[in-house]
This record gives C-alpha cells, sequence and structure tokens, in this order.
C-alpha cells in the first residue's frame, strides 16, 4: 500500500495553498518512489465526482418527479371522489324526480269507479231502510228547531 | 251560534281521532268552548289521546244512552290536562268495557237520544263546537249522526279505495241533505303535488279540501301518546291544523 495518497501534490493540495507544503522535495521524492509503481489513474477523480453528482441530481430530480407525481395524483383522486359524490347526488336527485314523476302518475290514477260508484249508492239508498231513514233525519231536525 | 261538527271517514285508520282531537284543541285555542263526544262506541279511542280513561272520567257516553247518567254528568273537562290557558275543552268518551260494546253491537243505540243529549251539552256547557268523532263506515248511526251536523268533515288518504269510499259518504251525505261539507286528505306523501291532489279531489268531490296533511314520521314517534298540536306547536303540521280550524269556523 503506498504511505501517501496517490494524488499527493496534485488534486489533494487545493489551489492557493501555501508554497512551502507544495515545494518540499522530500515529500515530493517520497511520493515519487510510492507512486511510480503504481498504475497513472485513467481518468481523474472530478468526472467520478461529477457522475455521483448527476446520479445524485437525477436521483433527486426523480424523487422531485415521484413527489410531484404522487400529490398529482393525490388531487386528482380528489377531483375523482367529488365527482363521483356529485354524480351520486344527481343519480339520487334523478331518481327521485322519477319516483314524483311514477307517484303523480299514479296520483293521477286514482280514479272513482263511476259505475261501481252508481251501484253502491244504489243498493243503499233505494231501500225500504233508507227512506226510513230520511223520514227520521227529518224528524231529528224538526226536533231541533 | 253553537256548531255541530261530524268528522268521519268511510274506512278505518285514517287518523280520524287523531284529526278530531287535535282540529277541537286548536279551535279551543280560539277561545272557544269545544267538546268531542265519542260515538265510535263499537271502538273507542279518542280518550287516549288526552291521557284519561274510564276510571278518571267516571261516566261515559254508554251510561247516558242506557239512561244510568245524565248527558252533563259524562262530560269530563280536560282543560286542566291540557294546560292551556285559552279556551275550554270537554270530552265525552264511549267506555272501553267488552260488556258495554257488545251490548252496542248488538243493539244499536237510540240516535235520538243522542241527538237530544248534544243539543243539552251544548246549552249547558255553553259550546261553540261540539264535534262527532264518528263509526267509520255507513252504519244507521252514522249516517244519522252525519244527517244531524252542521258541518260534516270527512278524512281520507290519497288510496284507492278510500277514493271510492269517500264517493260513496258524499254522495249518500248529500242524498241526507248534509250542505255543509269539507276533505281532509290525511296521510299524503311528501312526495305528491299536494295543490294538483288538491284539484283533483274537488273536482271529483264537488266539495272543498280543507287541508292536505303529509304523512308524519313525528306524529308516528308520538304514538297517539299525547295531542300533536300542543306539543308541537310550531310543527308544519300544526300550521296546517290551524288553517283547517280557522275553514271550518268560517265555513257557515
Amino acid at each position: 500500500m503506498p504511505q501517501y495518497p496517490l494524488n499527493f501534490g496534485i488534486e489533494a493540495v487545493p489551489f492557493g495553498m501555501t508554497r512551502a507544503k507544495i515545494v518540499s522535495f522530500t515529500a515530493f521524492k517520497n511520493a515519487a518512489n510510492n507512486n511510480i509503481l503504481m498504475p497513472f489513474p485513467s481518468r481523474p477523480p472530478r468526472n467520478q465526482f461529477r457522475k455521483d453528482e448527476v446520479k445524485q441530481k437525477a436521483k433527486s430530480d426523480l424523487q422531485d418527479t415521484e413527489e410531484s407525481l404522487r400529490a398529482k395524483v393525490a388531487a386528482l383522486q380528489q377531483e375523482l371522489a367529488v365527482v363521483k359524490q356529485e354524480k351520486a347526488e344527481l343519480e339520487n336527485l334523478l331518481k327521485q324526480k322519477e319516483e314524483t314523476r311514477k307517484l303523480q302518475l299514479q296520483e293521477m290514477q286514482i280514479e272513482i269507479d263511476l259505475n261501481k260508484l252508481a251501484h253502491q249508492v244504489a243498493e243503499i239508498t233505494q231501500t225500504d231502510y233508507f227512506q226510513q231513514l230520511q223520514i227520521e233525519v227529518e224528524s231529528l231536525r224538526n226536533a231541533d228547531c | 251560534m253553537s256548531k255541530i261538527i261530524a268528522i268521519h271517514s268511510f274506512r278505518g285508520g285514517t287518523g280520524k281521532s287523531n284529526l278530531t282531537a287535535n282540529l277541537a284543541v286548536a279551535m279551543a285555542l280560539q277561545e272557544n268552548r269545544v267538546a268531542i263526544v265519542d260515538t265510535d262506541l263499537q271502538s273507542p279511542g279518542i280518550h287516549a289521546l288526552f291521557g284519561i280513561d274510564e276510571t278518571i272520567t267516571g261516566k261515559t257516553l254508554n251510561d247516558y244512552l242506557w239512561n244510568r247518567s245524565s248527558i252533563a254528568d259524562t262530560a269530563c273537562d280536560v282543560t286542566s290536562h291540557l294546560a292551556i290557558d285559552q279556551g275550554k275543552v270537554f270530552l265525552i268518551p264511549s267506555s272501553i268495557n267488552a260488556d258495554e260494546i257488545a251490548k252496542i253491537l248488538s243493539e244499536g243505540y237510540n240516535v235520538s237520544l243522542l241527538n237530544s243529549g248534544f243539543r243539552r251539552l251544548i246549552k249547558e256547557l255553553e259550546l261553540d263546537y261540539l264535534f262527532i268523532d264518528t263509526h267509520p263506515g255507513l252504519s244507521r248511526e252514522t249516517l244519522l249522526s252525519i244527517a244531524i251536523s252542521d258541518l260534516l268533515i270527512v278524512i281520507l288518504r290519497p288510496d284507492r279505495q278510500d277514493f271510492q269510499g269517500t264517493a260513496v259518504t258524499v254522495n249518500i251525505a248529500r242524498q241526507l241533505q248534509v250542505c255543509k261539507m269539507m276533505v281532509i286528505i290525511n296521510k299524503a306523501s311528501s312526495r305528491m303535488d299536494f295543490s294538483a291532489l288538491q284539484q283533483k279531489v274537488e273536482k271529483t268531490y264537488n266539495v272543498p279540501v280543507a287541508g292536505i296533511f303529509p304523512l308524519s314520521e313525528d306524529m308516528a314517534q308520538l304514538g297517539s301518546s299525547g295531542l300533536f298540536c300542543l306539543q308541537y306547536p310550531d310543527h308544519p303540521f300544526t300550521q296546517i291544523l290551524q288553517q283547517v280550524a280557522e275553514k271550518a269556523s268560517i265555513n257557515y
């Protein structure tokens, strides 16, 4: 294992660091000795960071999009529930109107059976009993006077 | 001048006794002295609405009809029981004793005696209105009670049989020369067009409709345990009742 990190003096030292550290020969030599046998990195890690950054951003964007979509779905579901409620109410109203119409029709169908009525009345009035009753009523009315 | 108002229905179960009791009290609340005579001797029940029975009233109409009592002694002043400030309400109940009912069913009763009893009640109790709660149907006693009244109110439900039976009743009443008649429609479905119903009934019978009462859940809840108009003074049912009372008082 190398004693020093591979990127010593290149990436690990930020720009503008004190000059004394950069020009330390011994350190440079040690680093050179240590690193000479190490394979040179094929790509600088900045790209890796960038990738990670992009991945992270993509992941974050995806998360945001998912959340936004979830919120939109929830809102749509709410709207759907309201529409369903309105639909149920309208159906109920329609049903009530239909029932009222049926009742009105039924009501209009309640007719007097005139033939039956004439028969029923005659059964009572065309009897001696009813003639007697009329006399009795007359008598009661006269008694009141 | 005192008036006799007979309240009748061709069939049972129309709410006749309930409307009679409530209408009588509504008229008492207009500062009138009223009496209700339960001539439904075969199946009495109006006393229950006033929360009284024979043990409280003592004498009944049956006692008068069998010459065991004077008519005035059968009258029970229920005004204080109702806790009303205006008017007076008297009730002449029928006996709920099974033997008494059987006697009425087998022998009938003297309507002439009943008629003179009405006149005596009007005079002695200084009545403005005497209400007769009749027995449903067209028995001899019922027809005579109808015939001697000044106003006949026929109660019907919006029902095929009631429509037909009421047509017979109105026709017979005309032949008995009952000149003042009104119709009350009870237990009407609130989904019905009341205006159309009223027009149809008035056209069919040529009799004015005094009121249309919708089928009431609140009335059913009360279950004949009291007088609706007193327990629910602001209820739409009570308002219709007051309108009927107005029409009944001016319909002479």
